[in-house]
């Protein structure tokens, strides 16, 4: 019969194990659980790479992305049935698993941006013109871009991500004159599924709603950084026209402008397997389609930021992706360079 | 394949792939094997974990493991004139590489590849522990040890990226103790409640680590973003608080998770970190920041030359002789050598001048401590001149050229982390941390350790590699 102490011992042990325990066995369920629903339920996850990392990461990225495990389904479980069978079969196991491509194309048009078709971007521009004939008004005129003051942006809404909060903070001529719904981390996704996750007038509200309830002359949009990891350049060009047909739709008469997304410095670009300047480069491509030049406009703000290497030059960064304060004023002075007069401004002149 | 890609991603304790891989094989193989084999273990994995993260640097270490092992005989036999070659190859191979990484020099290897020379990585800390290990080899402290034995004390892999300073004499007796365990029943019961143990330090370092170290980076991070010369007067003094406890937490979190594998492997907790902001003057703050490394100073500088039992002139200068070496240990830029410098004045201050009255002492010992420390840390952390004269400038209001102030700037930078910056300096609370050290397997902390690990290892799933900040010594 076990003494008192002996059973304060093994008690206390228990105790003492229990962390242990406990982690190892979610560990091994996690991982178990990650492996087996990795061609089913976690198969959109593209970022996965089993030899960097650990199976218990697909339902970490799983819960990140809003895929929980209790909502795998009985045919998730089956194909992963199938899948382990296949292991022990004489089948390459890899046959099974889709690759990143595969999962891209297959996974991502199932979301509500199939509504748009990739051909939206020839399908925006051509729009106005086909309406108007061969001697278009100039309304319906491929634009040129003039120097403005700083008052044409009193009629101005900046949509964007912490490059467009730095010149919220730190261009008083523009934050004193036009609206900003800008967010660090705001991506094109957001917009597009009408998240709140700005203020503007200190009120949390979503693009949509701002959109509802005001008119504005010009929408600066510019995005982009933060969807590097996300999709393809064609799925994040999806959104993009996406959200552009939509704010065509509740401000017919704004002058859209779509800002490219700026480089990082060619340090970074050249160290970081993401973050770099080919993939922004690769983005910023399948954006130009999206303007006509005649009410929708790309603006690649590159050109007054980058080095003679086309990266941004690394005098004006301290983290090698956003200006320094100071240094907003380059970009502020790039869009007073590229403003587009409207028909009653040219009336005046 | 599986090294192939550690080395393009190196490998530090925070990676998923250390925590779910590298460290349960290596305590699983580590305990399987009979106890001497164990050092051998420690060495392969050591070695492993070396080459991924710094490659090009691995035949440095080598090299100097094997001159040391070499000059271990002599010293052993107590030939001072090996001792002192040994000091002079040890600290040698340290300064040439502190100067020609500063100097930013490039070598051109075979095949046309050009290295740039840094700074070996773990270089300051391995070359101390060699050090103290055959100084003390040499006083006869403990016999010479078996190449496994100095090859896993010297390289073992918890240690070598940023410490703790463990000593030879103390990794021996746990590694005896641990070999002189027969029976299986026994064994097992030694390894599980070794692992558990020093799981709770792994645990509560990589907490400290990933949600508040990491996050307060971001949030200094974000005060350069916008350039030192515009930033605002409170948000500079926010800046002060935010880096002193970025430090503090990167620093105190790896250790911790050093030590944590320590445990687990049967060693010795090791202390590195006690408390330091609630130290009563600057003298006392550094015998609770890095307290090996202020121990080794102590041992091996500091006491053979007489400490404080002499002369005021000649503990005077004893204290500028162990002040010097340490800025010089952090770096030979010109920030270490001024942060030693400002700290040095302090000490001086203090012992020769405002220790005649205790009262005052108290006073300005608590104001240095609580202001003037943290003072330091912008110091230790601006290593361009330009950089520190503009945030010195605007932490005192100044106007630069350049400056353009957003006044609320230090509203936008605290909305996204003040939740971390609170959670950061409650941590400060000393009975937080007794309760852990004392009570770490009740059941709330069982609980809290076990959501805290699930929660450490969701945010490192998600975020980029963020390397500790001790790692460039």
């Amino acid at each position: 019969m076990a003494s008192k102490r002996d059973r304060i011992i093994k008690k206390k042990r228990k105790k003492h194990y229990a962390l242990f325990i406990l982690i190892g066995i979610s560990t091994i369920l996690g991982t178990v659980f990650g492996y087996m629903m990795r061609s089913s339920l976690y198969a959109s996850d593209e970022m996965y790479d089993p030899k960097e990392e650990p199976g218990i990461v697909l339902v970490l990225h799983g819960i990140r992305n809003g895929i929980y495990p209790w909502n795998a389904k009985a045919e998730d479980f089956s194909m992963a049935g199938r899948t382990l069978a296949k292991l022990f079969s004489k089948d390459e196991p890899s046959s099974e698993i889709p690759s990143g491509t595969d999962i891209i194309t297959s996974e991502i048009p199932s979301e509500p941006v199939s509504e748009i078709p990739s051909e939206i971007a020839s399908e925006i521009p051509s729009e106005p013109a086909s309406e108007i004939g061969d001697t278009p008004s100039w309304e319906d005129s491929v634009k040129e871009f003039v120097r403005v003051d700083d008052d044409y942006f009193n009629d101005a809404l900046f949509i964007g991500d912490s490059r467009i909060v730095g010149l919220a903070d730190y261009v008083e001529p523009l934050y004193s004159r036009a609206d900003f719904y800008v967010k660090r981390a705001m991506t094109i996704y957001h917009i597009k599924d009408g998240k709140a996750v700005a203020t503007i007038n200190g009120e949390q509200k979503d693009v949509w709603q701002v959109l509802s309830e005001k008119q504005y002359g010009k929408i600066y949009i510019s995005v982009g950084i933060n969807e590097i990891g996300t999709g393809t350049p064609e799925y994040y060009g999806n959104a993009f026209a996406e959200v552009v047909q939509r704010i065509r739709e509740a401000q017919p008469d704004a002058y859209i402008f779509i800002i490219s997304i700026m480089h990082v410095t060619t340090n970074k670009s050249n160290n970081d397997k993401l973050y770099n300047n080919p993939n922004i480069n690769a983005r910023n491509e399948v954006l130009i389609p999206l303007a006509d030049q005649i009410r929708t406009f790309y603006i690649d703000v590159n050109e007054a930021v980058d080095d003679e290497y086309g990266g941004m030059r690394a005098d004006i960064s301290y983290d090698e992706v956003h200006l320094l304060g100071s240094c907003n004023e380059l970009f502020h002075e790039f869009l007073l360079d590229h403003g587009v007069q409207r028909p009653e401004q040219l009336s005046t002149e | 394949m599986f090294l192939e890609n550690l080395a393009a991603t190196g490998l530090n304790f925070t990676d998923l792939q250390f925590i779910f891989r590298f460290l349960p094989l290596y305590l699983l193989l580590y305990y399987l094997f009979p106890g001497k084999i164990r050092s051998w273990i420690t060495v392969i994995f050591s070695l492993v974990f070396y080459a991924v993260n710094a490659k090009e640097y691995t035949a440095v270490l080598l090299l100097v493991l094997i001159l040391n092992f070499a000059f271990s005989f002599g010293i052993a036999k107590k030939k001072k004139g090996v001792l002192i070659l040994s000091f002079i190859t040890d600290a040698g191979f340290l300064m040439s590489f502190k100067i020609l990484s500063v100097l930013g020099l490039t070598v051109s290897l075979p095949a046309d590849y050009n290295l740039r020379i840094l700074l070996p990585l773990g270089i300051s800390f391995y070359t101390f522990k060699i050090i103290s290990y055959q100084v003390d080899l040499y006083r006869g402290k403990y016999e010479r040890a078996s190449l496994g034995d100095f090859l896993a004390y010297a390289a073992d892999f918890s240690q070598i990226i940023s410490g703790p300073i463990g000593r030879y004499d103390l990794w021996k007796k746990d590694h005896d103790h641990l070999i002189s365990i027969k029976k299986f029943k026994n064994k097992v019961t030694f390894a599980m409640n070794a692992v558990c143990d020093g799981l709770t330090f792994f645990i509560a370092g990589l907490f400290i680590k990933i949600i508040l170290a990491n996050h307060l980076a971001i949030l200094w991070n974000s005060i350069g973003t916008i350039g030192y010369d515009s930033i605002s007067t409170p948000l500079a003094w926010i800046g002060v608080v935010v880096y002193s406890l970025n430090l503090f937490y990167d620093f105190w979190g790896y250790s911790l998770i050093a030590a944590g594998i320590g445990v687990m492997t049967g060693h010795s907790f090791i202390r590195n970190f006690k408390d330091p902001y609630g130290a009563l003057s600057v003298s006392d703050f550094y015998r609770r920041w890095h307290i090996t490394l202020g121990n080794w100073f102590k041992d091996y500088i500091y006491f053979p030359m007489g400490g404080s039992r002499c002369s005021k002139i000649n503990t005077a200068r004893n204290l500028i002789i162990v002040w010097v070496l340490t800025g010089i240990w952090h770096g030979i830029t010109l920030n270490y050598l001024l942060w030693a410098g400002i700290l040095l004045l302090l000490i001086l201050s203090e012992k020769f001048v405002l220790s005649h009255n205790k009262v005052v002492l108290r006073i300005f010992g608590q104001l240095h401590v609580l202001v003037l420390i943290p003072l330091t840390w912008i110091i230790f952390a601006l290593d361009k001149p330009m950089d520190l004269y503009h945030y010195f400038a605007r932490l005192f209001g100044v106007m630069l050229p350049t400056t353009v102030i957003n006044a609320k700037d230090f509203l936008t930078t605290l909305q996204d982390g003040w939740f971390y910056l609170l959670i950061s300096i409650v941590c400060l609370i000393p009975g937080i941390r007794d309760s852990f050290y004392h009570d770490r397997h009740s059941v709330f902390w069982t609980v809290l350790l076990f959501i805290l690990f699930w929660f450490c290892i969701y945010s490192s799933s998600g975020s980029d590699l963020n390397p500790f900040m001790y790692m460039s010594f």
